[in-house]
């Protein structure tokens, strides 16, 4: 479905852009409370490096930080995390459901989770080796996009 | 002759069923093969799972360069494909040496220590050729078998079904004028056929009552010419008998009369085969041909004298028949007339009878007669102008009025030879 899916998605998301994408620079004060409750909380460590704001067609907002070892965390306009990208190097997990957690431990050891995509019907994990795992929104395993 | 509905379904049913077998096997192969695939596929996917897994466990996986017995390497590259790629591949195959198909999966992960690695598995899968050599030798017993089915279920189901139309055909062929006027009935169940033999029946109801009546016109017709011929006659006679006229006269009126007695005996003909057909003659006796020949004979005498025609009766042993005396008299009468009026001068005449058959034979100048034509009405030779052309028809009427005879024309060493058979 991801591979149908995704081509898409992308052509839906590049439309846009030719048709009007405004992207802007802010502050950390400026994003959704609840972005910033959720940085604060899971990466007190970092100091941001960059906030973008991309508005595209006046309506669909998607916020995109940027930390100096290159993580990203991308937010909707609501302040929800949509994505976590560590860059191929592990990312904080305290925001993950445990039992995903659990899961990745129990059956692939020696694993760290890399990168989490969320949307409203699950998340997708990609882990060190590079398999991506898709979890419902409960944390129960799905199966392994391969 | 053309085909029957039998073979004609079948021939059209063999071509059809052979299309559909083929697209079908197309089909077919194609879904069994992307099954296959789809299974190979799968059965790879998973192992690439549990490699990679084991690699972050037991980093010696990692150094397998070669495909061993579990069928993978994996090798240290610089531009990562995590993608799955899958291919098919020729491979020396020990077992019975021969390059036997492998499927292929290509693909890559990261190490524990963050390098690229490439991963390749591999696994033995179908050989296409050999299942479409199996798929196409199945098909083709399939087709086959279906064919006997077809051919059999046909032969037995519709030969079953179609009987009663074979024995309506049969009737319709056997079917004469005035014959057996009653078609049998179809015994079926199937509402075509029963229409078919209700319609059949009425037709030929429908046609018998017809010709009934065109008979019973004739009938009619020639009695009711009967009475004015014989008072013209009659007329001319008292006319002749005056003396009151010239010689011309005369002559002229003499001419007349004879035409009009040839319409009567024509008139007679004609009447006489009306009242044969519609079964007039009903009274019946043991007749013997010896004693009717003879009596014919004895009455025809002066003519064959007069025409110098030898004679010659033979009678071997008697012909007898339950028949009506009267027909059986103008059967051999109209035979015998008819040798005698087609004979040569110094001609002979021979009529020979025994247990079972007897023929009346005439020598003639005539060339052999058309056994189809002679016995229709008026069909007369070309230079003969007294004969009425009836004779003949009224003796095929006589013989069709009794089932058990047979009459046949022949011709033999330079003699026209009528034969009755019993």
């Amino acid at each position: 479905m991801t591979r149908i899916l995704l081509p898409v998605i992308l052509l839906l998301v590049f439309s846009g852009a030719a048709r009007g994408q405004k992207v802007q620079k802010i502050n950390l004060n400026d994003l959704p409370e609840k972005a910033q409750a959720f940085i604060q909380k899971n990466f007190t460590k970092e100091k941001v490096r960059s906030i973008l704001k991309e508005t595209e067609d006046l309506l669909d907002i998607e916020y995109k930080v940027t930390f100096p070892d290159k993580l990203k965390i991308k937010f909707d306009k609501k302040g929800e995390w949509k994505e976590v990208d560590g860059q191929r190097q592990p990312i904080p997990t305290r925001f993950i459901p445990e039992k995903i957690l659990a899961y990745i431990q129990k059956r692939f050891p020696n694993n760290e989770v890399v990168k989490i995509e969320k949307d409203r019907k699950s998340f997708e994990v990609e882990i060190s080796s590079g398999l991506e795992l898709e979890f419902d929104t409960n944390g129960n395993f799905i199966k392994i996009d391969s | 002759m053309g085909k029957s509905l039998k073979t004609y379904t079948l021939k059209h049913l063999v071509y059809i069923l052979l299309l559909v077998v083929a697209v079908w096997a197309g089909l077919f192969y194609a879904f069994i093969l992307d099954e296959v695939y789809d299974n190979v596929d799968d059965g790879l996917k998973n192992q690439k799972i549990n490699i990679i897994r084991q690699a972050y466990i037991d980093s010696t996986v990692l150094h397998t360069r070669e495909f061993g017995i579990n069928q993978f390497r994996i090798l240290p590259t610089d531009s990562l494909q995590k993608a799955n790629i899958f291919s098919r591949q020729m491979i020396y195959m020990e077992y019975d040496d021969e390059m036997e198909p492998y499927r292929v999966l290509r693909t890559g992960f990261y190490a524990p220590d963050g390098q690229p690695y490439s991963l390749e598995i591999r696994t033995s899968t179908v050989e296409e050729d050999d299942f479409l050599i199996n798929l196409t030798i199945a098909l083709v017993v399939l087709y086959l078998l279906i064919v006997i089915t077809l051919f059999l279920v046909n032969s037995f189901v519709l030969e079953r079904a179609l009987k009663p139309l074979k024995n309506l055909i049969k009737d319709l062929q056997n079917y004469k004028f005035g014959g057996n006027t009653k078609i049998k009935p179809v015994n079926s169940t199937v509402t075509e056929f029963i229409i078919l033999e209700e319609k059949i029946q009425e037709m030929i109801d429908r046609n018998e009552s017809l010709f009934l009546r065109q008979k019973q016109f004739i009938e009619n017709a020639s009695h009711e010419l009967q009475t004015p011929l014989a008072i013209t006659i009659n007329k001319l006679d008292l006319l002749l008998e005056n003396g009151d006229l010239n010689e011309a006269q005369s002559t002229e009126i003499g001419e007349t009369k004879r035409a009009l007695l040839r319409m009567v005996n024509l008139n007679k003909s004609l009447l006489m085969l009306s009242r044969i057909e519609n079964r007039q003659f009903e009274e019946k006796e043991t007749v013997s041909i010896c004693a009717v020949a003879e009596e014919i004979t004895g009455q025809l005498e002066d003519i064959i004298h007069f025409k110098n025609l030898t004679l010659q009766l033979e009678c071997r042993e008697d012909f007898t028949l339950y028949a009506n005396r009267n027909l059986i008299s103008i059967l051999v009468s109209n035979l015998l007339r008819n040798a005698i009026r087609y004979n040569t001068g110094q001609g002979k005449i021979g009529i020979i009878i025994s247990r079972n058959e007897f023929s009346i034979s005439n020598t003639s100048s005539l060339a052999p007669l058309n056994p189809v034509l002679i016995f229709e009405r008026f069909y007369k030779h070309s230079s003969d102008h007294n004969s009425s052309g009836l004779g003949l028809s009224i003796v095929e009427s006589i013989i069709n009025t009794y089932p058990e005879l047979r009459l046949e024309y022949t011709y033999q060493h330079g003699r026209h030879i009528f034969t009755v058979r019993k």
